[in-house]
This record gives structure tokens, sequence and C-alpha cells, in this order.
């Protein structure tokens, strides 16, 4: 059986900090592995962010964030939790979808043996809101660690599918002009048709290949873009509550959106009843991400 | 007997402008303080010109790549796109959607899983450990690797931005354009990866950052050299002698080596330090700066095709490839070049 999940920290950024994704995510790293984690068995560390601080693109922001991580006192010589040892560090990007392909990612690390554990940080920020078009999203990182799982339990499943005659119904570009960056967030009208049929589509052949019904479904952790993709959802699958919404006025996150759906859930008591859980994402592609968690 | 990968073919591209050192350093507001191509041996790069981009180049290397490999594009399992540079002929930069979606689409692999992998220069090793992983799990029984890096810009921003000669810019001026491809497909272990290893030292990672400019169009590199260059050849011989004891191989059992491409002198002082840590030197270190520059990610699969397209290597000859990158990422491949030779020679 697959990885379970350790443990899940959500980080908001103060406003009175500007802090951006790498603060938030450095903190959501060091809240996690603070909380008993032992972290010298962490191996192998994934960033997803798209969305970043100051436009950076060298080196990966994971190996930033790892940089910053190891400066927490916390994690010196003789702490209890040990010490970052030997870690491979990189991004995966892929929009919406770049969490699921990590948790898969991290997962196949663990299970080949080559790590003992994982980190996955996501999360997206803006560098300079005056100069942005459009973008939805709110500011914040999430860090979730893997560990081996025992039978029966745990991520089960993985499935990702692009659909590229969509690929053009939503992207997000850094333009320079006059010597300022844009960041332009363009979403056609036909996105949200377009997102929902394609996780129908998609879940449908998902929920068949890993011999399950919708009706055994206890939750589904969602990403929350397009507008009424929940809803939609929630409709279309006839599970209702049990896809996950997130208060879009102050959690509208783009990729850490799963992630704050399982945060929520984890702080509502409810976590713990729920035996088959669905991690979606869909996003730019149109790529459609689906994971089956099983505990 | 155990599953590994082993690499089916190589594809590269490069774009067709050359830009000499000399030509680079006569538009400056200030003159190195020697000259260019003396400190870095780069006598020329390839720059991106016209519709040219890190997207055309990842696509046309990965269609070389396809033209020696027994594989068509419709039996690629997996691609992943590890370029540092995602930028468009208009230096448009692409958060979204992921440069490998792009990619599959343009050589008609659309059923291919993919995802982007960014790791600064060991981007594509990044990749060839990801990839590996997979297909030893048997998600994939193959996968594409590829990069299209059009970086050229932070060398014409460093152009224009560069007041003093010993700017934090100056390294953005060895940079050249390149794509390169590979194909990894499973094999059994014995003909597969002897070493493949990466790792992160992350207390590093401010010594070499890259953004997107607000003063120019592209991005702009700042790099603290000879920092990150002493700390890379104090890190890299004790970490390569753990990699290859671990899988039970000695740096003498290596016929050629084939380093990240910085500058002639990094390559040089860092080939004088590995000698006097193993008493020993490879019959060839590979250093093909003098007309590509360097080409982030995809130097070492540059590099790697030039040695066959040039018959420079035997099947038996047993090549290691060096990362040394921003982040600070360090990562050894070590491999016999079997089966490539005949497609090449």
């Amino acid at each position: 059986m697959g990885s379970k999940i350790e443990i899940v920290k959500l980080v908001q950024p103060l406003p009175i900090l500007r802090q951006g994704y790498i603060s938030c995510a450095v903190e959501a790293a060091r809240s996690c592995i603070n909380h008993n984690v032992e972290a010298d068995q962490i191996g192998i560390l994934v960033s997803t962010a798209i969305y970043r601080d100051h436009h950076l693109v060298e080196p990966a922001l994971s190996s930033l964030i790892l940089g910053k991580v190891m400066q927490n006192p916390l994690l010196k010589k003789g702490s209890p939790h040990g010490q970052l040892q030997k870690v491979i560090t990189f991004d995966l990007n892929n929009g919406a979808c770049g969490l699921i392909q990590a948790i898969q990612l991290v997962d196949t690390y663990i299970q080949n043996g080559n790590v003992k554990r994982g980190m996955i940080i996501t999360g997206d920020s803006t560098y300079n809101k005056r100069n942005n078009n459009n973008y939805p999203f709110s500011d914040g990182a999430a860090a979730i660690i893997l560990s081996k799982g025992v039978k029966n339990m745990g991520f089960s499943g993985f499935q990702t599918d692009s659909y590229l005659q969509f690929k053009d119904d939503f992207t997000g570009i850094c333009q320079y002009r006059n010597r300022k960056l844009y960041l332009n967030i363009n979403e056609k009208d036909q996105f949200l048709e377009h997102a929902v049929t394609c996780v129908m589509s998609s879940m449908e052949k998902f929920l068949e290949k890993e011999k399950i019904s919708i009706s055994d479904i206890d939750f589904v952790f969602s990403t929350q873009n397009p507008d009424g993709l929940i809803s939609q959802i929630r409709e279309k699958t006839n599970l209702g509550n049990k896809v996950i919404q997130l208060d879009s006025k102050i959690n509208r996150f783009h990729t850490a959106a799963p992630l704050a759906a399982l945060d929520k859930l984890i702080k509502s008591s409810q976590y713990g009843l729920a035996k088959n859980i669905l991690f979606l994402a869909v996003g730019s592609g149109i790529t459609v991400s689906l994971a089956l968690y099983k505990q | 007997m155990k599953v590994g990968s082993h690499i089916e073919s190589i594809g590269v591209k490069l774009p067709v402008k050359k830009v000499t050192s000399l030509s680079i350093t006569e538009n400056m507001k200030v003159v190195p303080p020697i000259k260019l191509e003396l400190i870095s041996g780069i006598k020329e790069r390839n720059f991106c010109s016209g519709t040219e981009d890190a997207i055309t180049l990842a696509v046309d290397a990965a269609l070389d790549c396809l033209k020696y490999s027994s594989l068509v594009a419709s039996d690629i399992e997996m691609i992943i796109y590890c370029g540092i540079s995602k930028l468009d002929s208009e230096l448009t930069y692409y958060y979204e959607p992921a440069i490998s979606l792009l990619v599959k689409q343009s050589i008609g692999s659309e059923g291919a899983l993919s995802f982007d992998v960014s790791n600064a220069c060991a981007g594509m090793i990044t990749g060839v450990h990801i990839a590996n992983t997979y297909i030893e799990s048997g998600i994939v029984s193959n996968c594409m690797v590829v990069s299209g890096e059009y970086i050229s810009s932070t060398s014409k921003n460093a152009v224009l931005n560069m007041l003093t000669p010993t700017s934090l810019e100056l390294a953005s001026l060895t940079v050249g354009d390149a794509g390169t491809a590979i194909i990894l497909e499973s094999t059994t272990s014995e003909t597969g990866f002897e070493v493949l290893d990466i790792k992160t030292l992350g207390q590093y990672s401010k010594l070499c950052t890259a953004k997107l400019s607000k003063k120019y169009p592209g991005a702009q590199m700042f790099t603290q050299m000879q920092k990150l260059h002493s700390i890379s050849i104090d890190e890299a011989p004790q970490y390569v002698d753990k990699c290859l004891t671990e899988k039970g191989l000695k740096y003498s059992d290596i016929d050629v080596v084939i380093p990240h491409q910085t500058a002639k002198r990094a390559i040089l002082s860092g080939t004088l330090k590995f000698r006097e840590y193993f008493g020993y030197s490879p019959k060839e270190i590979v250093y093909n700066l003098e007309h590509n520059g360097n080409t982030a990610s995809t130097t070492h699969f540059l590099a790697l095709y030039g040695l066959l397209k040039e018959k420079k290597l035997k099947s038996d000859d047993r090549i290691l490839l060096l990362a040394l990158a921003s982040g600070l990422v360090l990562g050894v491949v070590v491999f016999k070049p079997l089966g490539l030779i005949e497609k090449y020679g």
C-alpha cells in the first residue's frame, strides 16, 4: 500500500509582515517538522508553487526553502527532531495539478525505498499586486509530509490526464512592458464548462480503474478554481457537501487548495471518520489529476 | 533481474545565430579586467533569434532525439521538461500551462504523463533521476527528459547593467542557448545506470539567483562566482567518492568525466582538485565551452551528443556526469554508452 499522510500545515501570510510564498512555505515546513517528525528522515523536498516572490526562476524554490528551514535553531545538532541530512530538492510544476503529481512522485520514491519520508510544499504569492491582471488567488503555503503506509491504507492510485484541445483556456504569463513586469491571468469563458467535463471524464475512468464506486467516496479535496467548479462537481457527482468548499473570499488558493481542504477537514474532526478520500485537481492544460487515499 | 533504465537516444538543437565573446564585451559600459574569452574559454555561443525560444529548442531537440530512437512519438509514456527558461521568442514567461504539455502536443506524444521540473543547471540530471525511479517502479517503461534553455537574455541584460568588472552579473556573459532531449527506457540493472544520485546543500542556495528583470526584457542572473566555485569543488570530490564507493566503484574506474560547463578555469581547477583528492585523472575531462558556452541544464547531454557524433567514445567507456548547480545541487550519473555508439557513429 502507498504512503500515508503524517501531517499537513497551512500558513496564510500576516499582512503586516508582507510574507511571500517562500516565507509562508518555510513556516509551514518548520511547523510540520517541529510536530514530532524526525527531520533527518526527510529525504526529498518538492515545491509545486507556480506564482512566486520576485518572479524568481533560479534556484529551485525548494532549495531556498531547504536553506531557510535548515537555519531553524530547533534543527541544530542536539535537537530532538534531528537535522535534515541528505535531501533531494527540486520544483515540480504543472499548474494546479503539480501538487497531486508531486504526491505521486514522493510516494514513488518512498515505495522504491529511496527515501523514508518526503515533504511537499505548495502555494502561491504575487510579487507586485498592482501589476497583476485578473490574478484571483490568495497568498499562502501548505506543507505535507508523507511516509510509508501500512497494508490497505495510504495513497492507492493516481491518474493524470491532459485535454490539450483546451490548452488556451487558462494561462498565466509574465510580460515586460515599460520597465514593469505584468502578470496576466487569462481565463476563457468556457474554462468552467470544459474543466467540469474533463473532471467528470477523468473521474469516471479513475474510479473504474481503482474499482471503487462514487458512493464510497467520503470526501473530495479539490482545487477550487474556476468559480463554480465545486458547486458543479457537487451536483454532477451527487457527492454534495462531501466535496469540500473553501471560503472563496479568504481562501482562494491555487495549488494549495486541496491541502487547505484537508486542513479544514482535520480541524473539523470529521477527518478521522473518512475511509476513502479523493484528491482532485484541475487546471491549465486542461489537466486533471486524481489520487485515492485510504485510511 | 532488477529493472533500471538506460539512455536509448539523445537529441540536440542549437540556435542558428553565433555570438562571439568579443562582440558581447564590445557593447559593455565597462571592460572586464581581462578578456572574456581568456577567462571563460568561450569563443562563441549560440543565441536564439527570430522565432527560436525555449519551447522551439525543446521541441526540435525532442524531434532530433526521436530520429535516433527505436520508439516513435506515440510510444513515449512520460515527458519531463527540465529547463530553467520558460521564455517564448517575445520573452514572455510561461508560468502555466506547463511547457511539457506544449512539447508533448508538438511532437505527437499527447498520451504521455507529463510535468515540468525546475532545478537550475541540474534540471536534466534531476529529470533523469525521476525518470529512472518511475521506470524502476514500473509506472512507465520509457521517459523523455527534455530541456530548452533560452537564457541569452541574462547575457544581454548583464551587458546593459554591469557597472563594474566584478559585478555579480559577470557569469551571465558565459551563457548560451541550447535544447537537448534524451529518452530513457527500461533495461536490466546490469546495463542501466551504475550511479544516479543528487543532493542539495540548501545553506548555499542564495549564491546564484535569477529572476525576471524589472529593468529589461527577459531575466537577470546574480552569481557569487568565486564562492560558489570554491564550495562546489570543496564538496564535489568527497561526494563523488561516496557515490562511487556505495556502488562498489572507484574514481579510477571512470574513463570520461563530463562536468557542468561553466568556465575553462573553473573546470581546470576542479580537475586539479579531483586529481589531488583521488590521485588519478580520467583519460578525458570533457570541455566543450569554446563553441557553446554555459548552456545551463543542457550542458551534459550537449557534450555527450558531441562526443558520440565525433566518435570519441567506446561502448565500454565508463562516463561520469557531474552536476554542480545553483541550489547548491550536486549530482552524479555513471553509465556506459552501450547501444548509443552504433546509432551515432
